[in-house]
């Protein structure tokens, strides 16, 4: 047995009061009777009593002393416990995955974990120090070694769960960078076990203890949801999405999607027992906005029912293209709702230049002697200051090879495309070739800070290539590409426990000047008139990073208080949708692990009972010398 | 039942006020109708002397008055013998009045409710011209000269109040003691109202006794106060006897007190028991009675003043 707070034994000082009182005897009230006569009649009877009245006198001072041991005994707050000798190390891993949010009860498997840490904590003796360390995607030491239990405390009510998985392999590597010390190091575990087994390596000084949390089983959860663009369909887009079905039965259950308030598909879906359901769709929308998957399931685990992601709204780029007729060329930027064409013939292009201010011009089979003030696309014909040299043509050349890294020719497939003849060109070092018959370039590119510069070196009239998918695709990833409106990456969700720095937040938010990113559940704030100029308080600053800890739609807040969907974050993790507790710790070791078993230390300290059985002691104390029966 | 709570009537309250006069008015004649045809004269002394009324014979012997020879029956028998004639005379009523300090505790005091109920009976004794003694026994001592009180008539009634107004309790009294003195004093016999407490360790009835044998007609009235009879005390208590000073520790519980009550009632039941088996007048007057009510009851039930 130890104790808790050893300075309640100073409370033994209060003996000596309470024996003095005692000794002191309290002095009688003294009362005059008109005669005793009758009072020594009775207690002549009552004399063999008096000694019994001495006897409970002092069986009423030892009463009394013992309701003070039982106190002082309570508030030295004693730790019964087989293996209590010495002071101990402890280590606290506390499982602050997503699974720990599966509905136990009243409360969560997280707030179980957290009274169970709690007591051990309560538990601590003196000399004993811990460390609270939050094992989820990553494993944060909440707190250091402290000997200070309301420290811990303070710090295990700070821990909040993530939206993630665990990775319990790092939280044992924390285990190998303790520094040594003298004293045992005690290891408790507490978590639902919802993860695959990880090794450890474990010291020969080090006892574990899995403090498993949890009952519920059960559970269907998406484990994948994605949306992405189609090329050269800015307004559609693909969704795919999974669900397991991690329940010992076949599960039915509806599901729905919407983009921002609109449901654009609903169905229902059959998974058998322990499978999987896998589906793609293809979507068409105005406007970007918030895509939701909702997967009408009634478990104890609700995080993953829902999956999210953020559809980017199209924004258009003006388009210059100056020609004396190309069909094709013509059709496939109007196709492109990303794309606002203005077309012109070359006289007129002459006439208006010095009014034109598109950010893209595309020169077919003509090019002006001074390039614009943008970016600029030649095709079968360009200026000579660009110094690319010219040789002989080369007749039916095939593409042999494109760069499928770049941008520009992502999606493209081009093999089988037929060129009448196309202009042998000699380029300068600062262009890229990105379309090669065999050493010969195609198509180059000047990837200039400033300004970019394509060069297609044959005429595409002259070519099956208009015919084919990829030419509108190329067209558009073109444009994309030179404008910076590749939005494509930006689709991608970033997974859950990544951190995003001020740099990807900003691609996120797409031009837009923000002043807050909002992680889901934090409370928007108060929008500001539309036409309102920011104030020098509500300038846009630097974002600082984020960590992508929540699963929903992170949202940018603008100057005005605006809300722009950014993206979203997913728990999206097979593992962490099966939410059966683990019996044992899921472990692998070369050596077996040193067990605490029963013997661990936890707060379930008998002070209470020793409290309440000083109470019952007051209480019959009371009954036998203080209470009046009355007959 | 604390003397504190005896003082406070004391103080306040005149002892003989006009009402009180009122009321030994009206138990005049109250006891007028009771003991109709009974009063003065129609009592007979037990004492033998010059009447008209004849009560025996005895025999001659020199010295004796030759008047009150009976000369018939010497003329039948030869030999002389004296007529003997029951002597007229008034009844002596004796109230003993117990002055011990115990009498000053209850409320109301126990003192003032014996000199109350000793005025009335005196009253009483005084209208039909019985002589009255007022005997206050202090300290075991029945009767020193300067303090009795001998009146006749009920001119001496405003003579009695006084006397009684004047008298004190206080000291140890042995009641016992002072009876016995009393009943071997040179008084003419008659009626010994004794009202006391009957506090006595030493018990009353040999002094009871003595007033019997001594041909003393003795009545007890025997005073208790409801302080007395169930006292409202519990807890550790240092108990003092307020007549001899003596001490003694005890702690109260409800089943002790119990048992005061009962001993208590044991000691009121035992008094009336010796007193009922030896013909002996006996009262018990709880002080929070009107004592004109007690005094009336007396009467109804005989013994008193007949």
């Amino acid at each position: 047995m130890s104790f808790l707070q050893p300075l309640a034994f100073l409370g033994f000082l209060l003996f000596i009061p309470v024996i003095l009182l005692y000794l002191l005897k309290q002095r009688r009230r003294r009362v005059t009777v008109s005669t005793l006569l009758f009072w020594e009649e009775i207690l002549r009877d009552e004399h063999s009593v008096a000694s019994i009245t001495r006897l409970r006198k002092i069986l009423s001072l030892l009463l009394q002393l013992l309701i003070l041991l039982l106190l002082i005994f309570a508030l030295s707050r004693p730790i019964l416990a087989k293996d209590a000798l010495g002071a101990r190390r402890m280590v606290i891993l506390l499982d602050s995955s997503a699974s720990m949010l599966t509905e136990e009860g009243e409360g969560t498997r997280f707030s179980q974990a957290q009274a169970q840490v709690g007591n051990i904590i309560k538990g601590m003796a003196s000399g004993d120090t811990a460390m609270l360390v939050s094992v989820g995607r990553h494993s944060d030491v909440v707190m250091p070694f402290t000997s200070s239990r309301r420290t811990l405390q303070e710090a295990l009510d700070g821990v909040t769960v993530s939206h993630g998985g665990t990775d319990f392999a790092q939280a044992f590597h924390v285990l190998t960078q303790l520094p040594p010390d003298e004293r045992e190091t005690w290891v408790y575990v507490v978590s639902d076990g919802a993860f695959d087994a990880v090794p450890v390596v474990p010291d020969e000084k080090m006892r574990f203890a899995y403090l498993p949390v949890g009952a519920a089983v059960g559970n269907v959860g998406i484990t994948a949801f994605q949306v992405r663009p189609l090329p050269a369909l800015p307004r559609d887009f693909e969704i795919m999405f999974e669900v397991v079905n991690a329940t010992e039965e076949e599960a039915t259950m509806p599901f729905e999607i919407r983009v921002g308030e609109n449901l654009v598909d609903a169905d229902e879906i059959t998974i058998p027992a322990g499978g999987t359901f896998h589906h793609a769709l293809r979507q068409f929308s105005d406007t970007g906005g918030a895509v939701e998957l909702f997967v009408d399931w009634d478990d104890a685990f609700p995080l993953d029912n829902r999956a999210f992601a953020v559809l980017p709204d199209v924004v258009s780029v003006p388009v210059v293209l100056v020609t004396e007729g190309n069909y094709f060329l013509e059709s496939a930027l109007l196709t492109d709702d990303a794309i606002t064409l203005t077309s012109l013939s070359p006289a007129d292009y002459e006439a208006q230049q010095s009014t034109l201010t598109a950010p893209v011009y595309i020169f077919d089979g003509w090019s002006p002697p001074e390039a614009p003030s943008g970016h600029v696309i030649y095709v079968g014909q360009w200026p000579e200051a660009l110094g690319i040299g010219v040789g002989e043509a080369l007749a039916n050349p095939i593409i042999t090879a494109w760069d499928q890294s770049h941008p520009v020719n992502r999606h493209l497939q081009l093999t089988n495309i037929s060129i009448e003849s196309a202009q042998r060109i000699t380029a300068p070092a600062r262009f890229a070739a990105l379309i090669e018959s065999f050493d010969d370039p195609l198509v180059i590119l000047d990837d200039g800070t400033d300004r970019k510069t394509m060069v297609v070196g044959f005429n595409t009239t002259s070519s099956d290539l208009p015919l084919r998918v990829a030419f509108p695709i190329m067209i558009a990833n073109t444009i994309r590409y030179m404008t910076d409106n590749d939005q494509t990456d930006t689709w991608q969700a970033p997974a859950m426990g990544t951190v995003l720095g001020p740099e990807t937040l900003a691609e996120y938010a797409r031009g837009t000047e923000l002043i807050a990113v909002l992680t889901p559940g934090d409370e928007a704030p108060e929008q500001q008139d539309g036409g309102a100029e920011p104030t020098e308080d509500e300038t846009p600053v630097a974002l600082a990073a984020l960590d992508v800890e929540r699963a929903g739609i992170y949202q940018g807040v603008t100057a005005t208080g605006e809300l722009v969907p950014l993206f979203a974050a997913n728990l999206s993790d097979t593992r962490e949708v099966d939410i059966t507790v683990s019996e044992s710790l899921p472990v692998t070791s070369e050596t077996p692990l040193q067990q605490m078993n029963n013997d661990f230390r936890i707060g379930a300290a008998p002070w209470r009972l020793i409290a309440v059985a000083s109470l019952l002691v007051l209480l019959l104390e009371w009954g036998l010398f203080h209470r009046r029966w009355v007959e | 039942m604390a003397a504190t709570q005896s003082q406070t009537e004391t103080a306040t309250e005149p002892l003989f006020d006009d009402d009180f006069m009122a009321t030994l008015a009206y138990l005049n004649i109250i006891a007028r109708k009771i003991l109709s045809g009974q009063m003065k004269a129609e009592r007979r002394s037990r004492q033998k002397g010059v009447s008209v009324e004849f009560a025996d014979h005895r025999p001659y012997t020199p010295g004796d008055d030759f008047r009150f020879i009976d000369w018939s029956v010497y003329f039948r028998t030869d030999h002389l013998f004296l007529k003997l004639f029951e002597e007229e005379e008034d009844l002596q009523v004796y109230l003993l009045l117990d002055c011990s300090a115990s009498m000053g505790f209850g409320n109301p005091d126990k003192f003032i409710y014996a000199r109350r109920l000793a005025a009335a009976i005196g009253y009483l004794g005084l209208a039909s011209m019985d002589r009255v003694h007022i005997i206050p026994i202090v300290d075991s001592v029945p009767m020193v000269a300067a303090d009795l009180m001998r009146a006749r008539g009920k001119g001496k009634i405003f003579q009695l109040l006084s006397f009684l107004e004047q008298r004190e309790s206080g000291g140890v009294t042995d009641l016992q003691t002072a009876l016995q003195r009393f009943s071997i004093g040179k008084h003419k016999r008659g009626m010994a109202i004794v009202i006391s407490d009957l506090y006595d360790n030493d018990g009353v009835e040999p002094g009871l006794n003595a007033l019997r044998f001594q041909k003393y007609d003795p009545y007890v009235i025997h005073l208790v106060s409801p302080q007395e009879m169930a006292p409202e005390l519990l807890g550790d208590l240092r108990l003092i006897d307020g007549e001899t000073g003596r001490t003694r520790d005890v702690t109260l519980t409800e089943g002790l007190l119990k048992k005061y009550r009962e001993t208590f009632e044991a000691h009121g039941a035992r008094m009336e028991a010796f007193c009922r088996s030896r013909a002996i007048g006996y009262a018990r007057c709880v002080t929070s009675t009107p004592f004109q009510d007690t005094v009336v009851h007396m009467l109804r039930r005989g013994k008193l003043l007949q």
